[in-house]
């Protein structure tokens, strides 16, 4: 695996308005998801830190697979009304020396801190859109706030700029804080419950 | 539509269309390497009837993405079976590549529409033991809608994306090689391996130097041909830049007196750099002309426009000046009739502008900056001013 340094983008913030009028962008393998509708397909919300790992065979009807249970700590449960621990099972992970990877398949370690979005728990990723459904919980600096973090370690500016918007937008700007992440998930949360349908 | 409005989107649009890209080797790849020799893939895709670019059926189609990879690759090549009967499991040692409902019993998951974000296309798995891969399965998401087509994404008639099997097959084939998302590490690179995806449609540089890193490239065969990383236009603030400075050129060094013309300067930036890239990726003269104005047309309608390129770009060289010229004298036309665009004041004459604009964007796709790009096309006017 080889990385180099990423230099700052330069497009121009208009981009973010012309996306939403298209919307011709999605993810290869998954649609990337709007902030909306993250929050409307997620049935469960939570802010919660890995406690464990575990993977292991399971067989089938069409095979052996090799799936990871990941046990966290919920922290604040903000759609879905968790208790203090839930776990997850993702297709993949490593025993006995075989690895099964699915790509695009969020990869979690013991103390990660994350807020996660959970749609259907039997698919084969329970997390809405793979790692679309992942953001990274970063510990406040010298402030002392707490950030968000998009799946791929980049700053979350700004939740109009997800999914079918154009993400590198987003590159370089200040993260957005935790607090503020919460309180826009909770008021879309309230909006889409009182959604006449 | 207001002038203001379609100079607005205008500048959106283009703005967008040509935002600068590094062109940084960002490719990343996983642990697991095929051993050298064949990759054989079961390609059980069943039929589609003729798909929008030709292709027969769907396995047409992916047979001819593994053929693209295996023109840049060397230790090991994708082989196939063509509509397989083989046994679809997982961990059988097979590498079956297939439309399904669900991964192996498991739901796709996402969204509970189709169209909508958070729904997934298809899915690789990969079976690696130690850093030997073993086993990959390619699953494609029978849900959504489907074709296979090149250029820009289209609309399908049942609302949504109409989703491009041949670009998303290059992708997971790239997953099957070993690459993984370069954007998911943070890297900033075209590719069609970032975990998202656009009007891209082919492999770019990026992407099978991640191929030949993990597999040695070819030692003869077909000159490669990949892209578009190698091939970025400017944004349009800076060929606006650029045109706005040429008229004070002509009016300051050249002394020129003043021309009139139904295409302001905007225009100019838009259509022109715009006209150049249809041309670099693949679109004839009329072509090109054509496209442009549906897009102008587009833009005064208020619809989003579904013009495409018309292939990937096979040069950097852009088109001729008698070509530029004659396509800004089409546009001049469309302008003032279709338009009804008055007549503005500009110092640079048609000629001048189509010739330097051209001279300017030949630079900066050749990669120099803004800066020295117009330094360039100043020294070149000078020289002639100087009989040099």
């Amino acid at each position: 695996m080889r990385r180099r340094s990423r230099r700052p983008f330069r497009a121009p913030l208009s981009c973010a308005a012309l996306f939403l009028l298209t919307a011709a962008v999605s993810a290869t393998s998954v649609i990337a998801p709007t902030f909306n509708e993250l929050v409307d397909g997620s049935r469960e919300i939570f802010v919660g830190k890995t406690l464990s790992r575990s993977s292991q065979w399971v067989d089938t009807r069409d095979g052996r697979a090799i799936v990871t249970l990941i046990t966290f700590a919920v922290e604040e449960s903000l759609k879905g009304g968790l208790q203090a621990q839930t776990s997850l099972e993702f297709l993949g992970g490593t025993v006995e020396g075989m690895t099964m990877t699915v790509a695009d398949m969020p990869q979690f370690a013991v103390g990660d801190r994350d807020v996660l979005f959970v749609g259907d728990r039997n698919a084969v990723s329970p997390l809405i859109g793979f790692m679309h459904g992942r953001f990274r919980v970063l510990r406040g600096g010298a402030q002392g706030v707490d950030t968000v973090r998009m799946h791929d370690g980049l700053p979350l500016s700004a939740t109009a700029g997800l999914g079918r918007t154009a993400t590198p937008g987003l590159r370089g700007a200040p993260g957005l804080a935790l607090a503020d992440f919460k309180s826009e998930i909770l008021s879309r949360v309230r909006v889409s419950a009182g959604r006449v349908p | 539509m207001s002038r203001r409005r379609l100079t607005v989107i205008g500048l959106a649009v283009l703005a967008c269309l040509f935002m600068p890209i590094d062109d940084v080797q960002s490719y990343v790849l996983s642990g697991g390497r095929w051993d050298n020799g064949n990759i054989v893939m079961q390609l059980q895709l069943g039929s589609s009837g003729m798909l929008i670019d030709g292709s027969a059926s769907w396995g047409a189609s992916a047979e001819d993405a593994l053929a693209t990879w295996n023109t840049f690759v060397s230790r090991s090549k994708f082989t196939v079976v063509r509509d397989s009967t083989a046994a679809i499991n997982s961990a059988n040692g097979l590498n079956n590549v297939f439309w399904s409902p669900t991964v192996y019993g498991k739901p796709f998951g996402g969204s509970a529409s189709p169209t909508q974000g958070g729904s997934v296309l298809a899915v690789t798995l990969s079976f690696d033991r130690g850093s030997n891969r073993l086993e990959t399965d390619v699953i494609f998401n029978n849900g959504p809608t489907w074709d296979s087509y090149r250029g820009r994404l289209r609309q399908s008639t049942a609302g949504g994306t109409l989703n491009e099997f041949h670009r998303v097959a290059l992708h997971e084939f790239g997953h099957v090689l070993g690459l993984l998302h370069p954007d998911d590490y943070g890297q900033n690179v075209a590719a069609l391996m970032n975990s998202t995806i656009g009007d891209l449609d082919a492999l770019t540089g990026d992407d099978v130097a991640g191929g030949v890193a993990a597999y040695g490239a070819p030692s003869s065969g077909p000159p490669v041909q990949t892209a578009p990383s190698s091939v970025i236009f400017p944004s349009q603030e800076d060929v606006l830049a650029f045109r706005q400075a040429l008229d004070a050129k002509y009016r300051d060094d050249l002394k020129r007196t003043l021309n009139l013309t139904a295409v302001d300067m905007l225009g100019d930036a838009l259509w022109l750099e715009e006209y150049a890239r249809f041309r670099v990726f693949q679109c004839s003269a009329d072509e090109a002309t054509s496209r442009v104005l549906q897009e102008i047309d587009d833009i005064v309608e208020g619809k989003p426009s579904q013009v495409q390129v018309c292939g990937r770009a096979l040069t950097s060289m852009l088109p001729p000046r008698d070509d530029m010229a004659a396509f800004r004298q089409r546009l001049e036309t469309k302008y003032r009739t279709d338009l009804g665009r008055a007549q503005t004041s500009v110092y640079a004459d048609p000629v001048g502008i189509t010739v330097w604009v051209r001279e300017y964007l030949q630079d900066r796709v050749n990669r120099l900056n803004h800066k020295t790009a117009q330094s360039d096309v100043f020294r070149q006017i000078d020289s002639i001013i100087n009989g040099r």
